[in-house]
């Protein structure tokens, strides 16, 4: 071979050389690089798999484990290499473990489930926790990730909760039996009233009755006055078993609250006084027409009665007692206002005559039994409305009554 | 002998309230005898014919208290209805309970009236006179037989 010749080949060879070199250079600092990319993104990922504020796993189709994070070996208790050599199985007992099973079964489609189950740590006890899993794949095979939140507290919380609330049915359905019972008691109670105090009273007006007519010619005027004097006094307490009944009855009975028309239950009232008006002379305005108020029917006829009947009753002797009703509607409410021409209240009476037994005139004069505003104070306190009063000695009353109307 | 099938079935246990409804029926004039009984089971012994009422005469009208000894004037009345000679017997409720569960009960159980017990007597002689002209006057009676 020639010097030229050799020089050329060796120069050749290196050059050669040098272009292996080259390329392999090139190729390990590709693969530097790519390394260099996958540790930061391996790195990344696992910082994010360790230091999860929520236990992570990872297991093989056949359930071996092949990863956890720290947190998830925390709620374990296991150490690494322990749990390197676990099975899914382990963290589970056997009822449980047949859960895990179907719950893994609707992953088999894809997707994920979350699901609650008891984990069992190293030391035997258990947890309940909530467990997310999903399925990717891991090189040519496929496998089952979970995220476990420990959901103690929660369970705690929430069995209190049922405890709580457990508590306060219970607590609840035995104050209802108590007051049904006394209910029934104040029920018994009023029949009671109703049916046997009444029983002595009819004896006592009937035969003094029967001693009036049957044995007059044996009475003088005082005798037959002190049996007129025995008639009297058992009707008034007849009038007065009759009010407190109804007073009570309007406690303790369920009212049915709809739509009433005080047109309607005005009407009623008028045609219950007929007499009375007449009687009376009394002169009755009524400014209809009236408004459709939420009531109940027939407290609401009762309470108009007793304010309709006062305004005819509470007059100077000698008046013709005079009556307006009217109603005013805002926002929402209705007053519906009764005023009279009568005798009239002073302001330090206002409240106290809608207490029961409450009189400001004595029985010679008006006759009563002190329960009639009582009636309207507590049907209107039962309809969830109110009831007052303006008035002046001498200047006449006007009572009010005021509730709902129907669209609210 | 229904001739003398006229009188008045009054079960009441208040010997007070019976003297007076007799007394009220007197002032009415009414001719038909009253018959008392004071208790519950002593009414359905009576109607049934029973020791020691035997021989009785169905009445043509029950007045009925409903708080009564031994049964109930609910009870007397139920037993009635459940008896094929007596169910039309027409049985006037005279009691002194306005409640409605009693009102109810009474025409759910077959009442035909029912009438509440007035305190005055005046109240109570309308109430007869009225209850005369209605159920033994001008109401066409149903065949009821003694056995």
């Amino acid at each position: 071979m020639k010097d030229e010749d050799k020089s050329k080949e060796q120069l050749l060879n290196e050059m050669i050389e040098l272009r292996k070199q080259f390329v392999a250079n090139n190729i390990e600092q590709r693969l530097r690089e790519e390394f260099k990319k996958a540790k930061e993104n391996e790195e990344k990922y696992r910082g994010i798999f360790q230091n999860s504020n929520d236990a992570i796993f990872i297991h093989d189709l056949k359930g071996q484990i092949i990863d956890v994070n720290e947190k998830m070996l925390d709620l374990c208790g296991y150490t690494r290499t322990e749990i390197a050599s676990a099975r899914i199985a382990d963290l589970l007992d056997k009822d449980d473990q047949e859960k895990y099973r179907d719950a893994l079964q609707k992953l088999s489609s894809g997707g994920s489930a979350v699901f609650e189950i008891d984990l069992k740590k190293k030391n035997g006890e258990t947890f309940p926790a909530e467990v997310s899993s999903s399925t990717f794949a891991m090189g040519n095979s496929k496998v089952v990730q979970g995220i476990v939140r420990n959901i103690s507290e929660r369970k705690q919380t929430e069995e209190e909760f049922t405890k709580y609330r457990k508590h306060l049915e219970d607590f609840i359905a035995q104050r209802t039996d108590q007051l049904e019972a006394a209910n029934k008691e104040l029920e018994a109670f009023a029949y009671s009233v109703s049916h046997d105090l009444r029983a002595p009273l009819r004896a006592m007006e009937g035969f003094a009755n029967a001693l009036l007519e049957d044995y007059a010619e044996h009475l003088d005027a005082i005798g037959k006055d002190y049996a007129r004097r025995v008639v009297s006094a058992a009707q008034h307490m007849d009038t007065l078993i009759q009010d407190l009944l109804a007073y009570s009855r309007l406690s303790r009975s369920a009212l049915k609250p709809g739509a009433v028309s005080l047109d309607g239950v005005l009407g009623e009232v008028m045609h219950q006084f007929n007499t009375d008006i007449q009687k009376t002379g009394a002169q009755i305005r009524v400014e209809r027409p009236l408004p459709e108020v939420l009531g109940d029917h027939a407290t609401l006829v009762q309470v108009l009665s007793n304010l309709l009947s006062n305004a005819i009753k509470f007059v100077q002797p000698g008046v013709k007692p005079g009556v307006k009703i009217w109603a005013e509607e805002k926002s929402g409410r209705v007053r519906l206002w009764v005023e009279d021409t009568g005798i009239g209240i002073a302001p330090e009476y206002y409240d106290r005559i809608f207490r029961i037994f409450e009189r400001l005139q004595g029985v010679e004069t008006y006759p009563g039994t002190g329960v009639g505003l009582a009636i309207v104070k507590k049907g209107l306190e039962r309809m969830g409305g109110q009831a007052g009063v303006e008035s002046a000695p001498g200047r006449g009353s006007k009572f009010w009554v005021e509730l709902r109307t129907k669209g609210y | 002998m229904a001739a003398n099938n006229y009188a008045i079935l009054l079960v009441e246990d208040d010997h007070n309230d019976v003297l007076l409804i007799k007394r009220a029926f007197q002032k009415v004039n009414i001719a038909n005898p009253i018959i008392v009984v004071n208790d519950g089971e002593q009414a359905v012994s009576y109607l049934a014919g029973r020791e020691p009422y035997v021989d009785r005469a169905l009445p043509i009208l029950v007045l009925l208290d409903l708080k009564l000894p031994r049964k109930s004037g609910h009870e007397v009345l139920e037993w009635l209805r459940g008896q094929a000679n007596l169910k039309r017997l027409p049985v006037v409720v005279l009691t002194a309970s306005s409640e409605s569960s009693d009102v109810n009960r009474a025409y759910d159980l077959g009442a035909n009236s029912y009438l509440v017990k007035p305190v005055t007597f005046d109240a109570l002689v309308e109430m007869v006179k009225t209850l005369n002209l209605y159920w033994l006057i001008l109401n066409k009676r149903a065949d009821v037989s003694n056995e």
